[in-house]
């Protein structure tokens, strides 16, 4: 009978401990209907774990939108100078940095690749 | 024997008291995997360089070295171009992807601290983007009357030529 008893506080003991170090070896993966600004921001800057194709989606997708917007902005017969008359600020800077990288990748389109 | 069965039983006690102690231990100050903040990655980006001064030659980049789209893609949502910059074009990704999503052309999953997301390799899906979703808000009017207007006139003449053909 005391055998038994302590078999079961040994085997109790030894369950708790164990139960402390308890780590999460499986996760449930979960599919998701939409993908937060934040969650794209993460991927695109490596602060979360992501398989590759979600980080190439995050470059491109945002590459062809800065494509679309600079062709736009071209479209409209708008330039640099344009861009000159923006009120002087961190944005307006930005923006213009921005506007002049892009132009080195359509300028001149095969030396960019 | 009693005092032997007392003392067996005292250590047995005083094992499991010892485990509840380092239990309660290990739970204030549990192990987690070392994470870098969404704020700081691990490998911060180069701060951007200081403004140029605007002058009449136009703009200035950022480097001589000539970036792809997708570079220059990375580096606005990386925040080096301002968080302005940042948000505006997160946000419209996110919109994207979440569209593309909804059109089956992607799905995204997410599992803790980690986010993956897959093209669906059934072949179902032979046209990678189906723009449908604008049609439908464009014939809604949220594009206006023209916009509106033209399609249903482009829509008209493709039902006549089909009926032509047929």
């Amino acid at each position: 009978m005391m055998l038994k008893l302590v078999s079961l506080l040994a085997l109790l003991a030894l369950f708790t401990i164990g139960c402390s170090n308890e780590t999460r070896l499986t996760s449930v993966q979960r599919q998701v209907k939409s993908i937060s600004a934040e969650d794209v921001i993460r991927i695109a800057s490596g602060s979360i774990s992501a398989n590759s194709i979600a980080k190439e989606t995050a470059r491109h997708v945002g590459g062809q939108l800065l494509a679309i917007a600079y062709t736009r902005y071209q479209t409209a017969g708008c330039t640099s100078q344009d861009l000159e008359r923006l009120p002087d600020s961190a944005f307006s800077e930005n923006l213009r940095r921005l506007y002049a990288d892009l132009g080195t990748v359509f300028e001149q389109p095969e030396k960019a690749k | 024997m009693h005092s032997t069965r007392r003392v067996m039983l005292v250590l047995c006690l005083c094992g499991f008291l010892m485990g509840q102690f380092l239990a309660c231990g290990n739970r204030e100050n549990p192990v987690r995997p070392t994470k870098a903040a969404p704020t700081e990655p691990e490998n911060p980006p180069p701060p951007p360089p200081p403004p140029q001064t605007s002058g009449s030659q136009g703009c200035v980049g950022t480097s001589d070295v000539r970036l792809s789209l997708d570079e220059i893609s990375a580096k606005v949502l990386r925040g080096e171009y301002g968080s302005d910059l940042q948000a505006i074009l997160s946000d419209e990704v996110s919109r994207c992807v979440s569209k593309m999503i909804e059109e089956g052309v992607v799905s995204v999953s997410v599992s803790g601290k980690r986010i993956d997301i897959d093209v669906p390799s059934d072949g179902s899906r032979q046209v990678m983007f189906d723009g449908g979703y604008v049609l439908d808000e464009i014939l809604d009017g949220q594009f206006g009357d023209q916009a509106r207007n033209t399609v249903h006139l482009f829509a008209r003449q493709f039902i006549g030529t089909e009926k032509r053909l047929n």
